[in-house]
């Protein structure tokens, strides 16, 4: 598991970016267009590999920066099915504003204003010295997973939620929404079926949570910041392209860059997870049944 | 790449160019009121929009202004507007703003930003093709520095190095042989105004400083430009924007920080009062953006319609020729106003009546376009 | 006797004719002294500033005593020659040694008695020197008394010189108290003095004793007396009269006016000489000083008694003494010795008589003294037999040594003349040798080269005043004055405008509740408020005048202590100095206008916050109004002030009224600290104007050259000594010279023209 902090410095020129190291695989970039990373956004992925990632925007600090704006954080953490009761609590962060406002807490405590602006200055000026940018790397994850974790243990236990299967589209102030979603999320890391659940500031209608789902492949859940939904409504998995790549990838954004190494694991395993997803859905639909 | 007409707006941070967009949207759409034509934004835009609306809303409910709790953007945006006859869901004549972070321009700063390195490609394609660079200018910025040091810190507070390298990018592609027949508008315009004009409700007798003093620090940026399109014109405009109206620059802060290069330098906040209660925002000049875009489309059409009429079509002929498929900005011309779009629809629809009626709201669309493009410009606004 | 009194008068008509060219002559050489005493001077002068110099190396070998001297010689002449041209009276003088019956002839002559004219015998002679002059109309005294200074330098101090009794007296009290010993000793402490000095130390003892009764007399005043009274001031007291009282002695001189004993002379008068050789020290060198000039012949009366029958050697030296008297006269024609025959043995008036013949005229040498032999105490005698002779003799000689004493003169003159012209040659040769600029060469030169300087440091100023306009120069000091008056400001808005917050609410909502209203509360407030701003922003102007201040000192550094020298000993700030410079150049002897009147411009730079500041600063509080000039516009700002008539309201306005008063602060402070550029531009261009104004304008060049002539030593102190003073030197000596050869060649053509036309 790895975990990554963004946030920016209170001058002016010390611009959001990543303390210590980034994530190596921006893998949400596949749904960048239906995320506004300066608000307050979840995503929870299962990629086809079996590699998970989180990742929380719009944590508020107390910081504010030069012009008296309040900084935000963004939180990536990759592989996060590791720890499944940190997911859990990160998950809750996601949907509910009072963790959210925690977890900004915890990492303004772990993150003094000086600390972050040093950091951001030094990556600024890259020093070239290999092994001390490790190091500062390694203090940042630390640092920052132990916040994570701190989280964990004030948390309380949330009941389990069972999935609603099938691609579907929620709005976040529905509590039924948010807490299938939650689900979903669990669902995700739990097992090994690729999909997606995020929320979104970009999207507001159920047509355009369509649109994303189209474009993307895999289990999408969608829940709508910015909405009238009152309930839960389907959607239309995307149609299955055999020449494109499978499993989250934008249809008209251009495919991740995927080292091709692993490309030819990637589709190895996509149709065997597309009869997974069939599976499961047939499953819960006699469950549910 | 979709056929859209496309603008690449450059900037500091926070200078407030969400606010920028939604004023040019609602100014559009002042414009277009009593017409069967609407201005329309894509989802991702208008929900954008969306947001910045409520938190306007949200500013200018509080007792006090704060500008400061307009969130800026931190990633690349795309703006996409549509102006699109009324009941016509699907086709329209597309606009397509680019704004990313002025980082981004820097190979060194791209290298340390995955988001970067990956969107650069695209981001530099925009640009290219952009037919407008609007340049936001924070004028309380400009206006307020009054001190040698205050003054020192404006080129950086305004972000001159990575409006002016955006500037030789954008003004190079339009140089280019293929690029070199279209339309290029550079827009400047300084934002937060309300203070230094009268016009607006407020008793600012500064326009001629501020214009001045525009001229002064952006003369660089022109001489670039002049330089970097030595092949061609380029139109110039200034149009000082009002995005709030309602506001009046109350006291601004310098406070200090250490600039990029280590040296003291000064930030610059600005503190804001509601000028009247209750206020209502009176946005200004920012429907200039929109007319220039729009002006770019009817003179690349009557460009077209003009070398077909003296059946002098060599140049139109080797711009199409140039590409295998027809793209870019003589495509969409081709695409959105010369009928092939809707051709195609129709083609689609396969009736009569539908052909007849996409074909008048193609001419409407067309009739708008042209009217928007010729409303008299707000007399703020100057051609340089 | 009617024929000498027409020649007489002619000889006098003559003399008076002749006095107004003589003193013209006495101008001239007096002018000329004048010049050779400052070329002697100037000379003198190029040796003390520069001793080693070329100039002072050929100067130094002229003698320009020798020059003086000699215009000395010729007044000395003309001196003498005016004596006697300007004597109204024909002058007789009577000279005798006590005892021979000197004051008995001049009594005879003048119609006197011994009440005027003491003559007892055995008695002691005549103390104070007189004049008897001849009037028909007039008779009486007039009196010339000492001062305490001339009695103690001419009566007292020969005394003390005689007996070696060491210098006299410092004043009267002195006197008083001066013990002098009972024996006189005589400086050489001879035994043989002991008969001349005992009745001189007897004489001097007379005068302290008496002195409380004379004392009161010594004025320097003139009296005039009856000639009743007169003989206690000119004589010595009778043997009876008190001891102690001797009044005579605060006399200076007498002069005794009475119709003579004689009809047919007119101006005619006697002047008492003093027995020559006589006891009171002095006397001879004193008396015959005045009587070069002042006789035109003298009596010496002889008395032959049994004692007294022989010339003795003594009468030959008195009468050699009035010789000298008149050396370019033969003493022949000038003296007569009376053998005074009265109460006389003839035998010894024959021994006189041919010793006389036999000794001093000695009959192979020819023409000898007139000797007349008479009764100096018959008036007839007298008269007939000595005055008639005289004066016909006198009508006769007199013109002829007139003429004899004026050519004299003039041969002196001419001799003297042409001394001084070949010293005054070689200076001239020895100045031609020498080469150094003109003074108007050299005024130029100065003139420029003080301009340049003053250009350079001017220059200099005004670039640092120009580095002060840059738009980069960093006023710092004023920044942190207009930030602190600022931040002052903003204090006093946030803390309620100096009242506090829910004061000032709880005042808005007691007025709401009179005007039922809230707007003329806020109105009055904003008004208040406005008025309140721009006073205490004007806190600033110490800072301006502060800048104007420095600008002033910086120019009169930069015009350099040349200038500065200009108003030395004014220990005064820049703008007095200013001020004080513009005078000096204004009332020059020289004006020099044009630069005084830079120095008018400078002085009358505008830097004060009304002027340069208010107006500009009340744009910025335009916010602060209640109302828009133009109602049309619809006024904002009178959303802001209606507020409702409750705690809220009220809360709410202040929170309006102070964002407000913060923007017209804030603007107002943003005008403040443009303000240091502008001040700095103003500053600058002012600079720039004067600079070009006072170095570069038309008439600078010309009033460069006035200042420097005018002022050329307070602009060069230094040059007292060295070359440039020694050149400065040789220019006076130059003129000097010229100067000289001018009065020369003026004094030749008078005296040439003067001898044509006689």
């Amino acid at each position: 598991m790895r975990a990554y902090l963004m946030t920016r410095g209170t001058e002016r020129r010390l611009d959001y970016a990543y303390l210590g190291e980034s994530p190596p695989l921006r893998w949400w970039q596949s749904i960048g267009r239906w995320l506004v990373l300066e608000a307050a956004e979840l995503v929870v992925s299962r990629l086809p590999g079996g590699a998970t990632g989180l990742l929380l925007s719009g944590i508020p600090s107390q910081r504010r920066d030069v012009i008296g704006t309040r900084i935000r954080y963004t939180v990536v953490v990759d592989d996060v099915h590791e720890d499944p009761a940190l997911a859990d609590w990160l998950v809750r962060c996601g949907l509910a504003d009072a963790d959210r406002e925690r977890l900004g807490q915890a990492l303004d405590q772990g993150f003094e204003p000086e600390y972050v602006d040093a950091l951001l200055r030094d990556s600024g000026a890259s020093t070239g010295d290999g092994s001390a940018q490790e190091g500062l790397a390694g203090e940042v994850e630390g640092r920052l997973l132990s916040i994570l974790r701190a989280g964990v243990t004030a948390a309380p236990a949330t009941s389990e939620h069972k999935d609603r299967p099938g691609p579907w589209v929620g709005g976040v102030q529905d509590p039924v929404a948010r807490q299938l979603f939650g689900a979903r999320a669990r669902l995700l890391l739990g097992e090994t079926r690729p999909g997606v659940a995020f929320t979104t500031h970009a999207v507001g209608s159920v047509e355009g949570a369509q649109r994303a789902a189209q474009a993307l492949s895999g289990a999408v859940t969608v829940l709508l910041h910015d909405s009238e939904l009152r309930e839960i409504q389907p959607l239309r998995a995307a149609p299955v392209v055999p020449s494109s790549a499978v499993g989250v990838s934008g249809g008209k954004a251009s495919a991740p860059e995927i080292p091709r190494g692993e490309r030819g694991r990637w589709r190895a395993m996509s149709a065997a997870a597309v009869m997974l997803l069939v599976l499961v859905a047939v499953g819960i639909w006699l469950l549910a049944g | 790449m979709t056929l859209s007409f496309k603008a690449s707006m450059v900037g500091p941070s926070r200078v407030g160019k969400t606010t920028l967009l939604t004023a040019i949207l609602a100014e559009t759409e002042t414009m277009l009121s009593g017409t069967e034509i609407d201005l329309v934004p894509d989802e991702e835009t208008e929900m954008r929009i969306r947001r910045n609306r409520k938190e306007l809303r949200r500013a200018i409910e509080a007792r006090e202004f704060d500008s400061a709790s307009l969130e800026g953007s931190q990633s690349m945006v795309r703006y996409n507007v549509s102006l699109r006859a009324a009941g016509d869901r699907v086709q329209g004549i597309p606009f397509s703003i680019l704004d990313y972070p002025g980082a981004w321009l820097d190979p060194a700063e791209r290298s340390r930003r995955p988001e970067a390195r990956e969107n650069w490609p695209e981001c530099e394609a925009h640009i290219t093709e952009s037919l407008m660079l609007l340049v936001p200018v924070e004028a309380a910025v400009l206006m307020e520095a009054v001190t040698p040091v205050q003054r020192r810190a404006v080129a950086d507070l305004l972000g001159f190095e990575d409006v002016e390298a955006m500037a030789r990018k954008w003004a190079r592609a339009r140089n280019l042989p293929e690029h070199r027949e279209e339309p290029a508008v550079l827009v400047i315009a300084p934002l937060k105004c309300e203070k230094y004009f009268d016009d607006n409700g407020g008793k600012g007798r500064e326009a001629p400083r501020l214009r001045q003093l525009v001229r002064e620090k952006y003369r660089s940026m022109l001489d670039i430009v002049l330089e970097e399109t030595k092949n061609r014109t380029v139109r110039v405009v200034y149009a000082p924007i009002d995005t709030y109206g309602c506001v009046d620059l109350m006291e601004g802060e310098w406070t200090d920080r250490i600039d990029a290069d280590g040296e003291a330098s000064l930030d610059f906040k600005g503190h804001y009062r509601f000028r009247e209660i209750p206020p209502r925002i009176k946005v200004k000049a920012a429907g200039t953006v929109m007319q220039e875009l729009c002006r770019c489309v009817i003179s690349g059409q009557d460009r077209v319609e003009q070398q077909q009429a003296a059946a002098a079509k060599a140049t139109y002929n080797e711009a199409l020729e140039r590409k295998a498929e027809p793209k870019g900005f003589w495509g969409a011309i081709d695409y959105h106003l010369s009928g092939e779009a809707s051709e195609n629809k129709s083609t689609r629809l396969s009736s009569h009546k539908a052909m007849t009626t996409a074909e008048g709201r193609r001419a409407k669309l067309a009739e708008s376009l042209r009217n928007i493009a010729m409303t008299p410009a707000d007399p703020r606004v100057e051609e340089w | 006797m009617g024929d000498n009194e027409e020649r007489l008068d002619a000889v006098l008509r003559r003399r008076h004719e002749l006095l107004p060219v003589v003193d013209e002559q006495i101008d001239r050489w007096r002018r000329i002294l004048q010049l050779t005493t400052e070329l002697g001077d100037a000379v003198a002068g190029t040796q003390a500033v520069d001793p080693g110099g070329d100039i002072a190396e050929r100067l130094g070998a002229l003698d320009l005593a020798g020059m003086a001297r000699a215009a000395r010689d010729s007044l000395d002449a003309l001196a003498t020659v005016r004596g006697r041209v300007n004597r109204g009276t024909v002058n007789i003088g009577v000279s005798g040694r006590a005892r021979n019956g000197k004051s008995t002839l001049l009594q005879s002559l003048s119609g006197l008695d011994d009440q005027q004219i003491p003559s007892g015998r055995g008695q002691p002679v005549t103390a104070v020197r007189s004049r008897i002059y001849h009037s028909r109309t007039e008779r009486g005294a007039r009196l010339t008394m000492h001062t305490e200074r001339s009695f103690l330098d001419e009566v007292i101090a020969p005394y003390h010189a005689e007996l070696g009794l060491g210098p006299a007296p410092r004043d009267l009290s002195a006197f008083s108290r001066h013990s002098y010993p009972g024996v006189a000793d005589g400086p050489d402490g001879r035994d043989a003095d002991q008969p001349r000095l005992g009745p001189m130390l007897a004489r001097v003892r007379e005068a302290q004793q008496a002195l409380a009764s004379y004392r009161e007399f010594l004025t320097g005043g003139t009296r005039t007396e009856d000639l009743a009274g007169i003989r206690q001031w000119v004589a010595y007291p009778e043997a009876d009269a008190e001891p102690d009282r001797r009044p005579y002695l605060a006399v200076r001189d007498a002069q005794i006016t009475c119709a003579f004993p004689i009809e047919d002379v007119t101006a005619l008068g006697l002047v008492d000489l003093p027995g020559l050789g006589e006891l009171t020290p002095g006397a001879e060198a004193h008396h015959l000083a005045g009587l070069r000039n002042d006789i035109d012949f003298a009596i010496t009366v002889k008395r032959p008694t049994d004692t007294n029958a022989m010339w003795a050697e003594e009468d030959a030296r008195a009468l050699q003494l009035i010789g000298s008297a008149c050396e370019v006269a033969d003493p022949r024609d000038f003296a007569l010795i009376l053998v005074n025959t009265g109460e006389c043995l003839a035998e010894n008036i024959e021994a006189l008589h041919s010793d006389l013949r036999n000794r001093l005229n000695d009959p192979a040498q020819g023409r000898g003294y007139w000797v007349i032999l008479a009764d100096g105490a018959d008036r007839d005698a007298v008269r007939e037999q000595i005055l008639k002779p005289v004066l016909e003799h006198l009508a006769s000689v007199l013109p002829r040594m007139d003429e004899a004493v004026i050519a004299d003169t003039v041969a002196v003159c001419r001799d003297r003349l042409d001394r001084i012209t070949a010293e005054l040659d070689r200076v001239s040769s020895a100045v031609r040798a020498l080469s150094v600029p003109t003074s108007t060469e050299q005024t130029i030169a100065r003139a420029e080269s003080l301009r340049a300087e003053v250009a350079a440091s001017l220059q200099e100023w005004v670039d640092e005043l120009r580095t002060r306009a840059d738009n980069e120069y960093e006023d710092t000091e004023f920044y942190e004055r207009v930030a602190e008056v600022h931040q002052a400001v903003r204090d006093w808005v946030l803390s309620g405008f100096g009242e506090g917050a829910e004061e000032w609410q709880q005042r808005a909502l007691n007025r709401f509740r009179v005007d039922r209203a809230s707007l003329p509360f806020a109105s009055a407030e904003l008004n208040r408020i406005r008025v309140e701003m721009a006073r205490r922003f004007a806190a600033v102007d110490d800072l301006l005048l502060q800048r104007r201040n420095e600008y002033w000192a910086g120019l009169v550094a930069a015009l350099g202590p040349r200038f500065a020298a200009l108003i030395d000993g004014r220990d005064t700030g820049p703008q007095e100095a200013i001020t004080a410079l513009a005078a000096v150049l204004r009332d020059a002897p020289d004006p020099c206008p044009a630069l005084a009147e830079t120095f008018g411009f400078a002085l009358d730079v505008r830097l004060d916050y009304r002027t340069r500041v208010l107006p500009r600063l009340r744009r910025a509080l335009d916010v602060l109004f209640p109302e828009d000039d133009d109602p049309g516009s619809g006024s904002t700002a009178t959303t802001l002030l209606a507020v409702p008539r409750t705690a809220e309201g009220s809360a709410e306005l202040y929170g309006r009224v102070t964002q407000l008063a913060r923007q017209a602060a804030y603007d107002a402070q943003a005008v403040l600290a443009q303000e240091p550029r502008t001040t700095a531009q103003v500053l600058f261009a002012y600079g720039e104007q004067f600079e070009d104004a006072f170095v570069r304008s038309d008439s600078s060049e010309a009033e460069f050259r006035r200042l420097v002539a005018a002022f050329h030593d307070l602009l060069w102190p230094g040059e007292g000594t060295g070359p440039h003073a020694a050149a400065e030197g040789l220019r006076r000596v130059r003129r000097l010279t010229t100067e000289l050869r001018g009065s020369i060649a003026d004094e030749r053509s008078r005296t040439v023209g003067e001898r044509k036309g006689r």
